[in-house]
């Protein structure tokens, strides 16, 4: 099956560059020579931290936030055109103890034939909104506690995604993927055919020239390796290779802005949900899910305040597949419940620094968290745009 | 079946129904800004239908790249943008978004207004090093040129050339569309440059630099910014140099665009009672500037009677003896 993939999208290629890939390579020489002009955007963001909590190790500290002040994460982005044909974009980051991470590289297509958009590569991956985004220009300090629990905490993998704008008098945007599946919670299959399996459904309306509102629903499957089983489901069959994990996820998304004053004030609301579930045999595994929702408000040109509630459920079942927070309350044999309150003030003196200081009320069964983060995100270079 | 099935069964019949043919009858022009609309639809009359991305009350520096303008830019047989970077945040995007080969980077179907300008009317290019101490500014040069009508007339060529190239069938309607605009122009110019002279060489305080090639055309002299650096709000210091400086020039005049909060632009003309006008930033910003020639006919206008309101004396008798001129003239 990778094969053909792989051939499809070598095919595609070639039909978009016809003769002018031959004629490139069959030369020695080259039309732009070291030229610095042909330099990609290059952007280079660091994220800062400082972080108290009432807990000597915060509930979600594994990969996450901890106590004591810390780089959360050192950023560099390169954005250019390859060709008349395709952009690429690359991005690594560094972690406090995480070394270099390829965090991003792939292609998108800039021609073809027909009216679809190819993005192909290593990627965050198009399941809901907020999984698309870099660590730097997400609204609160972590990841919603129901993507840290499902994806762990995100969607990242060597995949092909193709998308078609569907001609109705909204925006309405398909796309289908497919995915190498080797996220460590959901699939990482030791199978090096099992690929997981995408869908994206994105709408758009706009209310007026201020207010849009974006629904959205995604659909996620692959099957899972015989490397995570374990006797919870002898009860329904012997055969240790057929678990499939199906995750599915609705987002919406309501915005304001002004036309006339729209640098200095807005709205948002936007929110997710999650549920995953393991199938086997026709049978399926209590679910784990949750959602999160975000009020963002932006009052001056510099200044925001932002709430996020966090909440998610996971079934007892599935406690060795996902394993969810590491406390000292943990308990395996149990469902678990987390949810957590963020207050946040944002301040934004430019576009390339932003400071803000958030606050957390963490619960899980029976333990209750308090924390504080300041945070300082800081771009140089040139950072492409973000997505709407 | 299974909920995975009737997903992807509703996902694929959705495609193939929707999968159809939209070819319009005109020309679909999309332009990143209204004086681009107003000039193209000048120009292109009942052969096109133009829209604009933009709004006159927005600042198109800071537009967000909504999904819904790539549906414009998916059915666009030509885009009008304005270069030098006035919307690299947010025009790459839409772009690559609407997967439509006519309107992409280089191709027929996409325009950049600004190529047609010499290098030497580029007002504001920055000289020596750039970096973002600087606050916003444009490493190519000041992007507001329509500002000044001649490079108004410059853009309604190019455009012409575009639709005869995009659309040779009507060739002469738009030979003829652009005769009668270059004419009635050129008409508003004359007047207008007329009723402005009593502006030369008066000096203003502006909020922004977006005023640069207006301020040229009409020779007025501007004498500093509230902003501290472009983009970035004056600090309380700054403004105090400001107001020092109009009161030891006795400048009498800030200028500030409509899509900037007027807060701080109305402290500096309130402590030197000064009058602040508020200029439309685009075509259709304001009542009265609903298209090219009207934009421009209201900024002007307005200037003159601001400059007479704030009780300029020199300017009122310049103004008299104009007048007494143009009735000479007439």
């Amino acid at each position: 099956m990778r094969k053909i993939l792989i051939y499809i999208f070598t095919i595609i290629n070639i039909v978009s560059i016809n003769d002018l890939v031959y004629a490139q390579v069959s030369s020695d020489a080259a039309a732009t020579g070291i030229s610095r002009a042909f330099n990609p955007a290059i952007s280079l963001n660091s994220l800062f931290y400082g972080m108290g909590s009432t807990e000597k190790d915060p509930v979600f500290s594994e990969g996450g936030l901890k106590q004591g002040l810390h780089y959360q994460e050192i950023s560099l982005e390169m954005t250019a055109n390859v060709d008349i044909y395709l952009k690429s974009m690359i991005a690594f980051s560094v972690g406090e103890g995480s070394g270099v991470n390829l965090e991003e590289a792939y292609l998108t297509t800039l021609r073809m034939p027909i009216p679809v958009l190819l993005r192909g590569g290593k990627m965050f991956n198009t399941f809901g909104r907020h999984n698309l985004l870099h660590t730097h220009h997400m609204a609160f300090s972590e990841w919603p506690l129901i993507h840290e629990q499902v994806f762990g905490p995100d969607l990242n993998e060597v995949s092909i995604e193709a998308s078609y704008l569907i001609p109705v008098s909204w925006y309405m945007d398909a796309l289908a993927g497919v995915l190498n599946g080797n996220n460590p919670l959901l699939f990482n299959s030791s199978d090096a055919k099992d690929l997981a399996y995408l869908f994206h459904l994105d709408n758009l309306w706009d209310f007026s020239d201020e207010i849009t509102l974006r629904l959205g629903g995604s659909y996620l499957i692959g099957r899972r390796g015989k490397y995570y089983f374990n006797d919870i489901f002898t009860p329904v069959g012997s055969d240790t290779s057929n678990i499939t994990s199906c995750v599915w996820g609705l987002d919406f998304d309501l915005r304001w802005r002004p036309l006339q004053y729209g640098r200095y004030k807005s709205f948002r609301i936007q929110g997710e949900y999650v549920n995953t579930q393991l199938k086997f045999d026709g049978s399926s595994s209590g679910p784990l899910h949750g959602f999160f929702i975000q009020i963002l408000r932006q009052f001056n040109i510099r200044y925001w305040i932002q709430l996020r509630y966090d909440w998610f459920e996971r079934d007892k079942d599935l406690a060795k597949f996902f394993p969810g927070p590491l406390t000292p309350d943990s308990d395996y044999g149990e469902d678990l419940n987390g949810k957590r309150l963020s207050f946040a003030v944002g301040y934004v003196p430019t576009e390339f620094s932003a400071y803000r200081i958030q606050y957390n009320w963490i619960k899980t069964n029976e333990h209750t968290e308090h924390q504080i983060i300041v945070q300082v995100n800081v771009t140089i270079g040139s950072h492409p745009a973000h997505k709407y | 079946m299974k909920f995975s099935h009737i997903f992807i069964l509703i996902y694929f019949v959705m495609l193939i129904l929707c999968w159809k043919d939209t070819h319009a009858k005109k020309l679909n022009v999309v332009t990143t800004l209204p004086s681009l609309a107003s000039i193209a639809g000048q120009i292109g009359g009942e052969y096109i239908e133009v829209y604009s991305i933009t709004r006159g009350v927005q600042d198109a520096h800071y537009v967000e790249a909504k999904p819904s303008y790539m549906i414009k830019l998916n059915k666009a047989d030509l885009l009008i943008y304005s270069g030098l970077e006035l919307e690299i945040g947010w025009l790459p995007l839409l772009i690559q978004g609407a997967r439509n080969n006519k309107v992409s980077v280089g191709a027929a179907g996409s325009l950049n207004a600004s190529l047609v300008l010499p290098q030497e009317i580029i007002l504001e290019k920055p000289r020596g090093e750039v970096d973002r101490t600087m606050g916003d500014v444009h490493p190519l040069g000041n992007p507001h040129y329509l500002l000044d009508p001649n490079n108004g007339m410059l853009v309604a060529e190019l455009i012409t050339d575009k639709l005869i190239e995009l659309d040779a069938s009507n060739q002469d309607a738009y030979l003829k569309n652009l005769d009668e605009f270059k004419n009635i122009l050129q008409e508003k110019m004359s007047q207008l440059k007329i009723n402005a002279s009593i502006l030369n060489n008066l000096e203003v305080v502006c909020y922004h630099p977006h005023w640069s090639y207006l301020l040229t055309w009409l020779g007025i002299k501007n004498a500093g910014y509230i902003e501290l650096r472009p983009g970035i709000p004056p600090t309380p210091r700054h403004k105090r140099d400001i107001i020092e400086l109009m009161k030891r020039k006795n400048i009498k005049i800030v200028v500030i665009s409509s899509w900037k909060e007027p807060t701080k632009a109305q402290e500096v003309a309130e402590a030197v009672e000064a009058e602040l006008i508020v200029l439309p930033g685009e075509v259709n910003a304001l009542p009265g500037s609903e298209d090219y020639i009207s934009w421009l006919d209201y900024m002007v206008t307005y200037l003159v009677d601001a400059a007479l309101r704030a009780g300029l004396e020199e300017t009122k008798h310049q103004h008299h003896r104009q007048r007494k001129h143009n009735r000479g003239q007439e």
